[in-house]
């Protein structure tokens, strides 16, 4: 019940924020951090729930930037068409892909999603008559909802912290579910789960799906927010960086990938004034979680 | 005639690789952690390398730069080791991975504030000019690095299958309990194999900077990447897979930027990779590490 009411302060904090702090400036990390935590509990799915450690969700999120940016400055689809679109194809491409991926294991699958992570990358960057090459996709259109344009950092903020709480309260559920259930038994032991009748494969391939139809959807709101995106975006680090919010909030649990996208997407701003050490300390202070909280900041210690 | 040219070309890269993946491999198969960090040890002491032999000296011969090269790497990897593994022994193997992105992002941030963000371009002499053999035009730089690279590789060999040292590594990387039971104290190993892992990396350094005479700091990034992906190739924790992984890597990113198109060079070695890892998901070589079942 404490933590319900202690969730119900901080939405009702994170409402009233734009009210009290104008700058424009906040309210994009604001945005940003926010369409970063979709993407790391998509990824949190993976890792924290059914220890499947992919190393390329970059690809994904970059997927769903790129079909949601081209199918509206080039087909001119509406934007919920692209969002729609993003989604679905990502996880699509995400369900073809984890069937073959998903016959690796440990180690070896974090490999095969990495490989994965920059063959689209270099597709990306070489597709040209797709993609537009190095030169990206520019001009991506505002979100519009119902003939709303979100064409502010404040509309846009609501859009996507809307979004995040949707997208929290169904993961919640799907954990609490039976689905949920099977996930955690394959994370503390496959071979014991699929004695007890529970079809590893199937789930995995579940999960693998959902997760990167998430990513897609953080990518199509990235894309619309930057109004620009380009290969550079989805490279092999952002995958880690991805990666690493999950591990430094708590990787097993629900808010633990929101936290950590929140750390990790707001220090490179505050650290904006120190220039050149910027991501020298941003290392460090990485660093400096982990010993002091291996299991993330969320995370409860491992008995 | 040119594809034997290319095939030099591609092996003396390869070569180099295989420098890099065997330092990572042999990392892996002591402590089954990927060393995310490893391509940047290579690139910091790649700089380091530069500052001392070419803008201290003016130059250096190569085999000196070697040893300078290794001397260094090994210094920063064990720094590496202390600070981003050390804590985690006993953890989750994904904690080390980001520890040692960390890690990776404050060794290039670093080289970023030391020598600035863009390319230096620099000369080291290899000693030897290029010459022809019948129709065949030779490299020489190539044909010293493919040298070099099999000569540490054969020191390597000896040190880990008939040194105490060696054997006590190996030991430890195929069953650590019994090996400290023994008498061998993990912590002393798994340095050493820091040092000796890095040190090939920081003789890889040196070899590819007379093959391209230019660095920058994300170079490390990407030439651990393709490390990974020749250890992966040749089979996690297997020497041998390492080496040929690399070369296989070396001949046909080679071929594919001579034959294909440049730009598809790292696409094809990776597209590779994810079809050799659903054919044998262990790697050319590999033995299953993940299951014990």
């Amino acid at each position: 019940m404490k933590k319900k009411l202690a969730l119900a302060l901080l939405l009702l904090l994170f409402l009233l924020l734009p009210f009290v702090i104008t700058s424009s400036y906040v309210i994009r990390i604001g945005v940003i951090s926010c369409i970063f935590s979709i993407l790391a509990l998509s990824l949190g799915m993976l890792v924290g729930q059914i220890k499947l450690v992919s190393a390329g969700h970059a690809a994904f999120f970059g997927i769903g930037a790129y079909t949601s940016a081209l199918l509206t400055t080039r087909v001119e689809l509406p934007f919920l068409g692209g969002l729609v679109s993003a989604i679905l194809l990502t996880a699509l491409i995400g369900f073809l892909f984890s069937i073959p991926i998903l016959k690796l294991k440990g180690h070896y699958l974090s490999v095969g999603t990495l490989a994965f992570g920059i063959v689209v990358q270099v597709i990306m960057l070489n597709w040209e008559s797709v993609t537009n090459g190095p030169n990206g996709v520019p001009g991506v259109p505002f979100p519009s909802l119902f003939g709303a344009e979100l064409d502010s950092d404040v509309k846009m903020y609501y859009f996507v912290l809307v979004l995040l709480v949707l997208v929290l309260l169904g993961l919640s559920r799907l954990y609490r579910s039976p689905i949920g259930r099977a996930f955690n038994y394959i994370r503390e032991d496959e071979v014991a789960a699929s004695t007890i009748g529970i079809r590893v494969v199937r789930y995995k391939v579940l999960g693998f799906t959902l997760s990167a139809g998430l990513a897609g959807l953080a990518g199509s709101l990235f894309a619309h927010y930057m109004a620009f995106i380009n290969y550079d975006t989805f490279s092999p680090m952002e995958s880690f960086m991805v990666l690493a919010m999950v591990v430094v909030g708590g990787m097993s649990t629900l808010m633990g990938p929101v936290l950590g996208a929140f750390i990790l997407s707001t220090l490179p701003e505050l650290l904006r004034d120190l220039s050149d050490y910027r991501m020298l300390l941003y290392g460090v202070i990485l660093v400096l979680i982990l010993l002091l909280r291996p299991q993330g900041i969320l995370g409860k210690k491992a008995s | 005639m040119i594809v034997l040219e290319q095939l030099i070309n591609g092996l003396a890269l390869g070569g180099v690789y295989a420098l890099i993946a065997l330092g990572f491999t042999l990392i892996f198969g002591v402590l089954r952690l990927f060393h995310m960090s490893h391509g940047d040890v290579f690139m910091f002491s790649g700089y380091l390398v530069i500052s001392v032999a070419v803008f201290g000296f003016g130059s250096l011969p190569l085999p000196i730069a070697i040893l300078l090269g290794m001397a260094i790497a090994a210094v920063i990897g064990m720094g590496v080791e202390r600070v981003a593994f050390r804590p985690y022994r006993k953890s989750n193997e994904i904690i080390p991975l980001i520890s040692g992105i960390g890690m990776s992002l404050i060794l290039q941030n670093l080289a970023i504030l030391i020598w600035g963000p863009g390319q230096i371009n620099y000369h080291l002499e290899s000693g030897i000019g290029d010459f022809k053999l019948g129709s065949i035009q030779m490299s020489g730089v190539r044909i010293v690095i493919l040298l070099a690279c099999v000569v540490i590789v054969f020191l390597f060999n000896y040190w880990l299958y008939k040194t105490r040292t060696g054997r006590a590594v190996r030991a430890t990387a195929i069953d650590p309990e019994t090996a400290s039971m023994m008498g061998i104290r993990p912590t002393m190993i798994i340095l050493i194999t820091f040092a000796v892992g890095s040190a090939l990396a920081g003789a890889a350094t040196v070899l590819v900077g007379a093959l391209y005479g230019a660095i920058y700091p994300s170079f490390g990034f990407s030439m651990g990447l393709k490390a990974f992906a020749a250890s992966m190739l040749g089979g996690l924790g297997n020497m041998t897979g390492a080496v040929l992984g690399g070369l296989i890597l070396g001949v046909l990113e080679v071929f594919t930027a001579g034959y294909v198109n440049v730009a598809y060079q790292d696409a094809i070695a990776m597209t590779i990779l994810i079809g050799v890892l659903l054919i044998r998901p262990n790697g050319i070589l590999g033995k299953s590490v993940e299951e014990k079942l």
